[in-house]
């Protein structure tokens, strides 16, 4: 398994929406902003950013952006106060099974096929078909696809918000690549078996059920691990990245000398205690992972082959792969029990579950994830506090998000994080009440797939074990800031070739309805009617002025449009030429999705 | 004095701290528009090979106890025996990788310095860290709020101060190397970088638009959406899909050979381009790893020397001594292979050096492969502290010599002589300031 793989695919094999072409125009080519105007220099950098109401901060920050339902719903829960009514909305999402989401459901059963299957299931029939026979291409991967778009449906759609947040976060925390060898064909197991199960459940469970994934076990080479020469990719991570965190690395030093907290724990892990993790994990495979599996196919002479012995892809425990040896991890003694040989895996669990580091680590990536690139200490303290006090509780992971949602830090905090490509485009697609049903059947359904990718942040596509980084640095990059504004220009005009050009967004009709009187649609009250409701404030002067600019454009027949009135009602149901006025306004909205204010979280 | 107004304006958008990248040089794009003086500075190419090169079987011994260590003790089943690899001139200690054929052609034409063994001063096995500590310049806890070639920019004293785009990486994922450097570039599709997707009524109006409304950026998002549309009508100016490579050189199919051939062409469209950061992934090869020329190993090698040999004859056509490319690794693997004919991760590494002025040949110390000579006796031991080979370069062939400032607590430079050109004394003072600098130098 290679886990730093890029693939490649080359532009021509990428199906893709056709682009908006003009009769009358060429494609721009060369730039048209005179020399003086490339050469301006930004002055000094010292603005203040505007904050927008608890309503809009909280769900750009626990949801994927505000939705017209969502603030509904929350202008219809019990309070006096908008805080009131904010705690109950949180209370509510931290019990996300008791929350209708039938517009989700009904979704998710359109074209459809393998979100019921079993794991041995999307193993004979997408991965390996017992009887050794080829699999076209488009089933093999088929089960990853449907997991990436249930994705943007649940995104999008979903009232649990929170929890498709959570399960976010911790598909990112247990990264798998979804386009690593057998993974795609794997994928709503994974998602589905491992990962949401335990979102707001409780860490060691997951940890368990990802450590017996063939997904993992095949993404990071544990599957072939065997005491002959220990494999140790996932036993590094095990403890890098999922547990004690890389900051408690002590590289090559003798692991006595690692400091010892006042309970005699070990603070820290080093080299050696990889070695014996990688030991401890040697024979924790998959049925497929060995090419022994597939011997059945090769029968002596004159035997059939015997079907039943194909491989499930399920777990399997290899007792000749395992060591049974001592393993001492972190100071401790782990003992081999031939009564229960999963104990000594399972105990390391259990240490590693309980220990303080992997509370910090957790608390510091979900304070990171919701509250700000470095969230303060008070906090982190208090998440991790509850994570570990609760190590065993079934509803750990809720109990520690409670503390940490109905904090002062979280709801009082505004803009120390950044929409990634992600988050920003279905915060838009939110705001455009973005109707697409993502069907598997529906070629549109790939143009958004293929559309997103460069993006730099198409769900499960980070091919390393680390997760999508979560830091404003790394998503201040010019491709995938342009890519992500073109995939946001497309979708707000996007329509359906199929069914009369139907638009799959509704622009029109929440303009009509926010500005109920005609009259009353002025360039001006437009830009700011759409400003204020995707960014939870009035635009400033100068960005007020030139989105006004662009919505009063009357003309576009000779080649510089004429900048008109900005109190003069437009018809935005008018779409003729030379106006357009309904494309124009779809244009200024996708276009304000494009501003830094939009950015924030 | 060019540097005082660079860095002043780094200093005042409060960037170093805050770390933003993704855009370009204030600078003055018309110079590109009216077509470049061609007098650019020398371009350095930096290529990172993400999740750790096996180097023992990128440049495998060939001969004695070494090559008796590697193919019967360490690798009995994943080594390059001797007469599959590739005979490099001058010795038969080390061969290449038979899928290097390119690399081979290189250094037997002295084209190109392999440096052995060269690594991190204590060893890490972490990807994260290790990577880190490279792309940041420096190993240890403390958070510097910048990359190390970040440092290069603040400390070079011949950068214009209107360079337009002073470094690219050719990628769709940023890298702490440029971290706190609004003027580096990230960016991948030139081809593709306009805001093309909406109307056609309204296309140039969208972006026209946002570029008024970011004209004068008060805070960091802003002055990012700034800078991408800036050098969204710079790259258009570029003709992409019209590049002809010097010495007909052929870049390989893949994203490494785009990303290469990208290098290429913003380096001769005279936009200042003075380093390009180069990230390639695909190396980490617990499994499947492979041998000969078959397995992901090898593919990754040919595409990587296919890439690297038509990047140097496409630049040497025209910028003959003007480039330096250099390749490197976060770490060596494991020097015994695991159990699924693969390998770990490990310590020291070599690394490449391709260009005129390198002196071909091998460089450093090999410390062998037996049992006492490993480290901790799983890994090629380091005995070149790579800050020495990349130093070097900086010093001779990019002429800035603030290594205390780029490579915090570094204070030992020892040249190995992989390049030509006049040394100068290391200034190894941390705390580097370019208004005293630029007083004397």
């Amino acid at each position: 398994m290679n886990i730093f793989a890029k693939k490649y695919h080359p532009r021509d094999a990428i199906p893709s929406a056709e682009k908006s072409q003009s009769p009358l125009k060429k494609p721009r080519t060369k730039p048209k902003n005179s020399a003086q105007n490339l050469a301006q220099t930004p002055t000094v950098l010292g603005g203040t950013i505007d904050t927008p109401n608890l309503t809009h901060r909280v769900l750009s920050k626990m949801a994927f952006g505000p939705s017209r339902a969502d603030i509904n719903h929350i202008e219809s829960l019990p309070g006096n106060t908008e805080t009131d009514r904010i705690l109950a909305y949180i209370d509510e999402q931290l019990d996300p099974q008791n929350i209708s989401d039938t517009t989700t459901d009904n979704m998710l059963m359109q074209g459809f096929e393998t979100l019921n299957k079993t794991q041995q299931q999307f193993f004979q029939e997408h991965v390996h078909l017992p009887n050794g026979a080829e699999i076209p291409w488009d089933v093999h991967i088929r089960p990853g696809r449907e997991t990436s778009y249930a994705a943007f449906i649940r995104a999008i759609n979903s009232n649990r918000q929170l929890f498709e947040t959570m399960t976010d976060f911790w598909h990112n925390h247990f990264n798998v690549y979804l386009e690593g060898d057998n993974i795609q064909p794997m994928f709503v197991h994974y998602d589905r078996d491992v990962i949401r199960p335990e979102a707001l459940g409780n860490f060691r469970n997951m940890m368990y059920q990802v450590t017996r994934s063939n997904c993992m076990l095949s993404y990071l080479g544990n599957g072939v691990n065997e005491q002959s020469a220990p494999n140790e990719n996932f036993a590094r991570e095990l403890l890098e990245l999922h547990t004690i965190g890389a900051k408690n690395y002590y590289g090559h030093l003798p692991w006595q000398d690692v400091p010892t907290d006042n309970q005699g724990r070990r603070v820290g892990y080093v080299e050696e205690d990889v070695v014996e993790l990688a030991r401890a994990l040697t024979g924790w495979s998959f049925s497929g992972a060995s090419w022994q599996d597939y011997q059945y196919l090769y029968p002596a002479p004159g035997d059939p082959v015997d079907l039943s012995q194909a491989p499930t892809g399920t777990f399997l425990f290899r007792p000749d792969w395992h060591d049974q040896g001592v393993k001492r991890v972190m100071g401790t003694d782990f003992l081999y029990d031939s009564n229960d040989p999963e104990k000594d895996v399972n105990d390391i669990l259990d240490m590693l579950a309980e220990h303080p580091a992997t509370a910090q680590f957790l608390a510091y990536k979900l304070c990171r994830r919701f509250i700000a690139d470095e969230p303060p200490q008070s906090i982190v303290d208090q998440v991790a506090n509850t994570l570990q006090q609760n190590w065993q509780a079934s509803d750990q992971i809720k109990q520690a998000m409670e503390v940490l949602l109905k904090s002062t830090e979280f709801l009082n905090t505004w803009g120390e994080k950044i929409k990634r490509p992600f988050e920003k485009t279905i915060a838009a697609m939110r705001q455009i009440e973005y109707s697409f049903a993502f069907n598997p059947n529906e070629e549109y359904s790939s143009w958004h797939y293929w559309g997103f990718r460069n993006s730099g942040q198409p769900p499960f596509g980070w091919t390393s074990p680390n997760g999508y980084p979560d830091t404003k640095s790394h998503w201040l990059g010019a491709s995938s800031n342009m890519s992500t504004w073109k995939f946001i220009q497309w979708i707000c005009r996007f329509r359906d070739g199929n069914n009369n050009d139907a638009s799959f967004n509704n622009i029109l009709a929440i303009t009509a309805e926010g500005i109920p009187a005609e009259a009353d649609r002025t360039a001006n009250n437009l830009v700011n009617f759409w400003y204020e409701r995707a960014c939870g404030h009035p635009p400033d002067v100068n960005t007020q002025d030139k989105l006004a600019k662009f919505m009063s454009y009357m003309d576009v027949a000779p080649d510089v449009p004429i900048p008109t009135d900005r109190d003069t009602a437009i018809d935005i149901f008018h779409n003729d030429w030379p106006s357009y006025n309904s494309e124009r306004l779809v244009s200024v909205v996708s276009t304000l999705f494009l501003t830094a204010e939009f950015s924030y979280r | 004095m060019k540097k005082i107004n660079r860095r002043n304006f780094l200093k005042g958008s409060g960037l170093v701290s805050v770390a933003g990248l993704g855009g370009m040089q204030l600078g003055f794009a018309n110079q590109l528009l009216k077509g470049g003086s061609g007098n650019g500075r020398d371009l350095l190419v930096y290529v990172f090979l993400n999740g750790g090169m096996d180097g023992l079987n990128m440049v495998p011994p060939r001969s004695g106890n070494d090559y008796n260590q590697y193919s019967n003790v360490l690798r009995p089943s994943l080594h390059i025996p001797n007469n599959v690899s590739l005979p490099l001139n001058g010795q038969n200690a080390f061969g290449m990788h038979p899928s290097a054929t390119g690399l081979a052609n290189l250094f037997n034409s002295n084209k190109m310095a392999i440096v052995h063994a060269t690594g991190l001063v204590e060893a890490n096995r972490s990807h994260f860290e290790a990577t880190r500590f490279l792309e940041l310049g420096f190993q240890g806890s403390n958070s510097l709020g910048t990359g190390w070639l970040t440092r290069y920019f603040n400390s070079s004293l011949h950068t214009p101060n209107d360079a337009v785009m002073p470094s690219i990486v050719p990628s769709y994922d940023n890298t702490d190397a440029v971290l706190g450097d609004p003027t580096a570039l990230v960016l991948s599709n030139p081809g593709d970088f306009a805001l093309t997707d909406g109307h056609w009524t309204w296309g140039d109006t969208m972006q026209d638009i946002l570029q008024e409304i970011t004209e004068n950026p008060v805070s960091l998002e802003q002055l990012v959406n700034h800078q991408i549309l800036k050098a969204s009508d710079i790259i258009q100016a570029i003709d992409w899909a019209n590049y002809v490579p010097g010495n007909s050189a052929s870049y390989p199919e893949g994203f490494l050979g785009e990303q290469l051939r990208m290098v290429a062409q913003l380096y001769k469209s005279d936009v200042d381009l003075e380093v390009a950061y180069v990230p390639t992934g695909g190396w980490d090869t617990h499994v499947g790893q492979g041998t000969g020329t078959e397995g992901q190993f090898a593919d990754l090698t040919s595409e990587l020397s296919a890439g690297l040999y038509a990047l140097y004859q496409d630049l040497t056509a025209s910028h003959n001594g003007r480039f330096t490319i250099m390749v490197q690794s976060e770490f060596g693997r494991r020097a015994y292979e695991n159990s699924a004919s693969s390998t770990d991760h490990g310590y020291a590494n070599p690394m490449f050096i391709i260009g005129d002025n390198v002196n071909g040949g091998f460089h450093g110390q090999f410390p062998g492969l037996a049992p006492e000579q490993l480290f901790e006796g799983d890994d090629v031991n380091a005995t070149v502290d790579y800050r020495d080979v990349v130093s070097e370069v900086l010093i001779k062939r990019q002429r800035n010599r603030f290594l205390g400032y780029i490579f915090p607590g570094y204070d030992d430079y020892s040249p190995l002589g992989v390049v030509n050109g006049a040394d100068l004394s290391p200034v190894y003072e941390e705390n580097y300031d370019p208004l005293f600098a630029s007083g004397f130098d």
